[in-house]
Order: structure tokens, then sequence, then C-alpha cells
């Protein structure tokens, strides 16, 4: 090729020519995604022509007695179809795609799968394997459990509580407790399939763990709803730590913790007050009706709008009474403070009539 | 009724939708699916009411308790009998769902045989 010597000149042609042929190379494969992916969706439109039906007459309890094989190209989009199914079906129709899962060695798949790198397929195995139950797998879901990714590990953990509750609450209530970077959420969605071997490991826990542990442990028990022994929580609110009491406060739901948290409604820190006077509303007898009052001219605003939240919230003191009470404050902020709240609840009154009307 | 009592399916979910026909038909049902919202509406304005109609509450474009005020307003769909398909956890959804009008309320994930067994309640009565 003859520039006449300029440099220049050639240094634009050849740069021409390399932007063409990139060009030229992008275009082929953008063809080449579009083929494989028209390819893959036909695959997969095959697969579900195919394994629908079989799956759909299992789930009403007719399942055939002889399955075809399922071909290496199919695996995925069956496992994908299967598993969207597990998640939306249970009962006897959980139990019969199980057996077709079974059937098919689609465990073995599914282990296998695990140690591959791909993350769509992991998940997938992950999720299979938690629906069939599959105890072999525990090892390899443990490793997967203990990765960065969240979601991997997230559904590991949740394969690992459906395999076995019990092995998993031991395991896994004390990880949850110390990964402060999982979402609470989270946690308590895949601790709630646990039920109750979570109660029994937290509740042996709690008297073990370090101050610093101590109040998320204590969120989760709340998250879970789950009701701890008296005497592991009354340790929590003779604590000296204030997000220890407040978590404590917020569980309590047992008259025989009435004095410790009565002994906290005079605490320095007005966030301890609060969640004092909303657990002696749940758990408070008649002679807790003056403390709340008292309470009602607490110099915090969120002390006293949860004292008379409290007071109108007590069983046995109905409106009439409440009245009466209200007549009798002298304190100017007690007064409005139950006046308003006396209002909200009115105004729930009404709106809940109006929607059932 | 016609011989074949006839289902009204709205659900946005194509593998559910699958197994629902795939069991309201073996059932012996005739089964009309709607995939979102927006057709679910028009279909009720525009086509006479079926015996039954089994509506998700989470649907693209309008929501389910939209649908079952919209079914409950028409002259004649306003008895159609309306089972909603609700998720798990959501108390307040199931409420919501009586209190627009449906009947009965299914709680996903379901159980196929539950499922059946609460249509044909309703379907024996309308007969």
């Amino acid at each position: 090729m003859n520039f006449g010597g300029d440099p220049i000149l050639a240094a634009a042609f050849w740069t021409g020519i390399a932007a063409l042929l990139l060009t030229l190379l992008l275009g082929l494969e953008i063809l080449r995604l579009r083929i494989s992916l028209r390819a893959r969706q036909r695959r997969e439109t095959r697969t579900l022509a195919r394994w629908r039906p079989i799956l759909n007459a299992a789930i009403v309890g007719d399942t055939p007695h002889e399955l075809p094989r399922l071909a290496a190209s199919e695996r995925l989009h069956f496992i994908k179809l299967w598993v969207h199914l597990q998640a939306s079906l249970r009962g006897e129709a959980g139990a019969a795609l199980n057996d077709i899962a079974g059937r098919l060695g689609l465990h073995l798949e599914a282990r296998a799968m695990l140690g591959r790198r791909a993350r769509t397929e992991r998940l997938l195995a992950a999720l299979m394997l938690g629906h069939l139950g599959d105890r072999q797998a525990w090892p390899q879901l443990l490793r997967l459990a203990g990765m960065d990714d969240p979601t991997l590990s997230l559904t590991a953990l949740w394969a690992l509580v459906r395999i076995d509750p019990q092995a998993a609450a031991e395991y896994l209530t004390p990880l949850f407790i110390e990964r402060e970077d999982w979402a609470m959420s989270h946690v308590a969605g895949i601790l709630q399939q646990a039920g109750t071997p979570v109660v029994a490991v937290l509740a042996g826990m709690l008297p073990r763990l370090r101050a610093e542990r101590l109040p998320r442990a204590l969120r989760i028990a709340e998250a879970l709803r789950v009701e701890l022994p008296a005497e592991s929580l009354r340790a929590a609110l003779a604590s000296g730590d204030v997000a220890v009491v407040t978590a404590a406060l917020r569980i309590v739901n047992t008259p025989l913790l009435q004095d410790a948290v009565r002994a906290r409604l005079g605490d320095e820190d007005w966030q301890v007050r609060v969640q004092a006077a909303k657990a002696l509303g749940r758990i408070g007898d008649r002679s807790d009706v003056d403390r709340l009052v008292a309470l009602l001219a607490d110099r915090e605003w969120w002390v006293r709008y949860r004292a008379a939240q409290a007071l109108v919230d007590l069983p046995w003191l109905k409106r009439p009474d409440l009245a009466a009470l209200h007549a009798r404050l002298e304190d100017r902020y007690a007064a409005d403070m139950l006046a308003q709240v006396l209002a909200e609840q009115d105004a729930a009154t009404a709106n809940a009539e109006m929607e059932t009307a | 009724m016609s011989a074949q009592p006839t289902v009204l399916v709205v659900e946005d979910d194509v593998h559910i939708a699958h197994v629902l026909t795939f069991m309201l038909e073996r059932q012996g049902y005739q089964v009309t699916h709607v995939a979102d919202g927006r057709a679910a509406s028009a279909h009720v304005i525009g086509s006479p009411a079926p015996d039954l109609v089994l509506l998700d509450v989470m649907l693209p474009y309008v929501d389910g308790f939209e649908i079952v005020g919209l079914i409950r307003a028409q002259d004649s769909w306003k008895d159609t009998p309306v089972i909603m398909l609700t998720a798990k956890n959501t108390e307040r959804d199931t409420v919501r769902a009586l209190d627009a009008g449906a009947n009965d309320f299914i709680i996903k994930p379901f159980q196929p045989q539950e499922l059946l067994a609460r249509l044909r309640r309703f379907l024996k009565t309308a007969a």
C-alpha cells in the first residue's frame, strides 16, 4: 500500500481498517448471541411442551408409570419449571413433584450442579435440594451457606432448614446472630420455617451470649414472635446496656416479668421508658394504671404518647373510665396526650366501620 | 348453568395458569384464561358471566380487588362466585378480598385438591 510516505495517511488508513474489522466482529457476536438466544428459547418451549403435561398430571395425582428420558439440553429448563411449581404448590402436589424428580435422578444432578461455577445453576440446585429434602447434600449446602454472595448463601440456608429444621436451627441461629449484614426480614423468613427448634436454641444461647450480640438475638426472637422463657428475659431486663433492655422490653409478654418491667419505668434513658410503657400495656394489671398515668407527664413526648396508648389498650379501662381519668388529670401535657390518643382511637373505629359498610 | 360449568381464571403467572387450566379442564369445567387485570376488566364488561371466577390478587395493570369490585358492579356478574388467590402471610389482603366482595380465598402456595373442593362447593350451590 503506497501512502506517498505520509505516516499520518497510513495511520488513518489502518485505523479505519481496524474499526471496520471490529464493527464486523461486533456484528457477528450480536448475531451469534441472537441465534443462541433463539435456540435456547426453542429448547425451552420444546421442554415445556413435553414435560408440562406430565408435571400437571402428577400434581393432580396422576403420575405416569413410565417417564420419558430427560435430555441433557432439557435439564435446566425442566428444573426451573419444577422449582417454580414447587414454590407455588403444597401438600400432595409437592410430594408428587418430588417423586418425579427422584425418578429422573435429579437429586444427583442437583448435587453436581452445586459444585459448578454458574451461579444460576447453583441457585436452582440449592432450591431443588431443599424441596427434595436431600440429606446427602447437607455438607455441600453448608459450604455454599458460608459464601460471600448473600443470595447464594441465604438460598443454601433456606435449603438446610427445609432438609433438617432441628439441625439447621442449631447451626443457623448462632450464625444469624453473628451476621449483622444479613437483613432481618430474610433471617426471620428462613428461621420461621425451622419452627419450634429455634425457640429452644435461642433460649439456650441467651445466657451465654456476649452483651453486644444480645440485642440482635432478641430482635430475631421478636421478628419470629417467639416467647422466650421468663428467666432468660429477666436477665436481659436487668442489663445495664440500653440496647439489650429495649430489645428485651419489646418482646416481654408474660405477667411473670411485671416487676422487672416496672423497675424500668423510671429509667434515665427515654427509649427504655417508651418500651417499658408499651410492655406494661401488654402485661400490666390494675395497679399499673397509676404508673402509666404518671408517665403521661413525662418530659419526653414519645413516652407520654406510648403511656397514653398503653392506657387506652388496657382491656379493663372502658371509655367512661378513660373519660373520667382524663377529667382528673391536672397536668396539661398529660391531658392533651390522652385526649389525642382517644381521638386517634375514635378515628380508627370510624374508618373500620366505614370499610365494613 | 350450561352442561359444562364455566370458570374464568385470571392469573398472570403462566405456569400456574397452565396448572389451573389443566386441573379444571380435567374436572370437566370449561376454562377461559386471561393473564392481566386490564384484559380481565375488558372481559368482565364485554362478556357473559361464567359460573365462577378464580382471581389472583396481584395482577399487572389492575389488581384483583378492583376487578372483584367491577364484577359486583355488573348486573349480570354480580352474583357470580369469586374465589381469590392471595399470597401467604398477607392476612390484610385476605380481609380486603372478602371486604371487596370475594366469596372465598385460597392462600398460595395452594393445594390443588383443596382448591378443587372449594370450587365444587360453589358450583354445586349454583347448580
